[in-house]
């Protein structure tokens, strides 16, 4: 029989992250699950003290707390580390304050930054894998959220250049707009997020392209073409959205 | 008077792109932490330099209240920190500061001059990432990783101001001949061969008067970014070649 792997996700107490962590945990997988919450406000079965660590990746101590939670748990290798967790802000950008962009990009970019540069011993041990979740969000013009799309950009280009620096294992991959509570929590209409696919179905695809090789993966095919045109026809695109 | 506002004004591409403003008959404020070089471009150029670490928050205030009051025609956000080695070798504080530098600073001030309704009508907002958004940067990983995030940002950006006839152009430089890249490079036997930033700022200066999007100076740099948007694993594999293993 294969040993448990140890797998990480971050922002795994809502959407992707969380819908991620119960596939792997009905696959038998040892996890270790960070959050913002704490562990009463949660009260689900699905985390413990032992697999759940509260660590703000807002804050600067955030690697802190989670390698005192992995030392505590006495881990000491992860097989597979997916940095999940992301915010956003939605609305004009003379608007955003500085608190917003701060923490957009402390969450989305410094986070799991920080996170690499310290899980990076653990992973060696045991040759795993970097999964960092993006957003074809990426390859566009974002009027409304310019900063979450930079900041997704940026872990892109990270991605590309870690993997190229060959230490680790390195894998990005790019959601498309997806049903989770971040569309509402950022004042985004909900009524067009009722058509985005849900955190299930696409954590499900994340999961079988961690499971494959591709090192840059975009779920679902119509992302796939979207992205490559925001990617490659950037002029025609720029139109596309200046008009609409 | 028109007015241009350029950030690591005290050196280099800034300092060059000071120089080709004023010459153009700008009235100049330039921004850098560098109190002697700044001092040295406000004798040569009669401008004004705030002195200011990017990298603070308190500094990037205290810049902007000593911004109000004159509309602003012209904004370079050009001041930009590397940080070369492989990336678990570089302390996690100067990944940080790359991306407060880099990053963080150049979307804090635009919200915030934005918002303080002080970027003229018809202005131009630019942004110097670099070519390594194009061909990627191994052994400045976080470098390149902001580098891209700005020239995502400044894509969103010259939509969102378009109706209010603000220019947003975004430039991608390559090598270039200053000590930023002196202090950075593994080897500096080919610095003959970097663009001199004087050249770079004409580029600049006047991409910014046809009111570009993109800005890749230079037939060289052209040709790479090609390559490597349509054919990255080769630009990879030169990158790693002429970098990373020299570093």
């Amino acid at each position: 029989m294969q040993s448990k792997k140890t797998v990480l996700i971050t922002g795994a107490t809502d959407g992707i992250g969380r819908a991620l962590a119960k596939i792997y945990r009905a696959r038998g997988e040892r996890l270790v699950m960070v959050g913002r919450r704490t562990l009463s406000a949660l009260n689900d079965p699905l985390y413990t003290k032992d697999t759940y660590c509260r660590a703000d990746l807002s804050q600067n101590d955030c690697t802190n707390r989670v390698c005192e939670f992995l030392n505590a748990q006495k881990i000491d290798a992860i097989d597979l580390a997916i940095q999940n967790a992301g915010t956003g802000y939605f609305g004009s950008i003379a608007e955003q304050s500085a608190e917003s962009i701060r923490d957009i990009l402390a969450v989305n970019l410094m986070a799991p930054l920080r996170l690499t540069h310290a899980l990076i011993p653990y992973l060696r041990k045991t040759n795993g894998k970097l999964v960092l979740i993006g957003s074809i969000t990426h390859a566009f013009p974002c009027p409304d959220y310019a900063v979450y799309a930079a900041s997704k950009e940026a872990l892109n280009t990270l991605g590309r250049n870690l993997k190229i620096e060959g230490d680790i294992n390195v894998q990005i991959i790019h959601p498309g707009a997806t049903r989770t509570g971040l569309h509402r929590k950022i004042g985004m209409d909900s009524e067009k997020t009722k058509e985005f696919p849900s955190a299930e179905k696409v954590a499900q695809k994340i999961t079988q392209a961690i499971d494959g090789r591709r090192f840059i993966a975009t779920i679902g095919w119509r992302n796939a073409w979207a992205r490559f045109l925001g990617r490659y026809c950037e002029g025609i695109v720029n139109a596309m959205v200046r008009t609409t | 008077m028109k007015h241009a506002v350029i950030t690591g004004a005290a050196a280099g591409i800034g300092k060059a792109l000071a120089h080709r403003f004023a010459q153009a008959g700008y009235t100049i404020t330039g921004v850098d932490i560098d109190t002697a070089g700044a001092a040295r471009v406000q004798r040569e150029l009669d401008a004004r330099v705030l002195i200011a670490d990017l990298r603070s928050e308190e500094d990037i205030a205290r810049i902007l209240t000593k911004l109000q009051g004159k509309a602003i025609d012209v904004l370079i956000h050009n001041a930009g920190i590397n940080a070369v080695g492989r990336f678990s070798d570089i302390d996690i504080e100067n990944h940080e500061h790359v991306i407060a530098v880099n990053l963080y600073a150049p979307m804090l001030l635009t919200a915030a001059l934005l918002k303080a309704d002080l970027i003229a009508k018809d202005a131009s907002i630019v942004f110097i990432s670099s070519l390594s958004h194009y061909t990627s940067y191994p052994g400045a990983a976080t470098y390149a990783a902001t580098k891209s995030g700005l020239a995502s940002y400044a894509r969103s950006l010259s939509i969102a101001l378009a109706p209010q006839n603000i220019q947003v152009t975004t430039v991608f430089p390559g090598p270039t001949r200053t000590a930023h890249a002196r202090r950075y490079s593994p080897h500096n036997t080919r610095e003959k061969k970097r663009m001199p930033p004087e050249k770079l700022a004409h580029h600049i200066f006047r991409g910014i008067k046809k009111k570009k999007h993109l800005i890749v100076p230079g037939a060289t740099n052209r040709m790479l970014a090609l390559l490597g948007k349509w054919c990255p694993p080769l630009m990879e594999y030169a990158m790693r070649k002429m970098i990373l293993e020299k570093l």
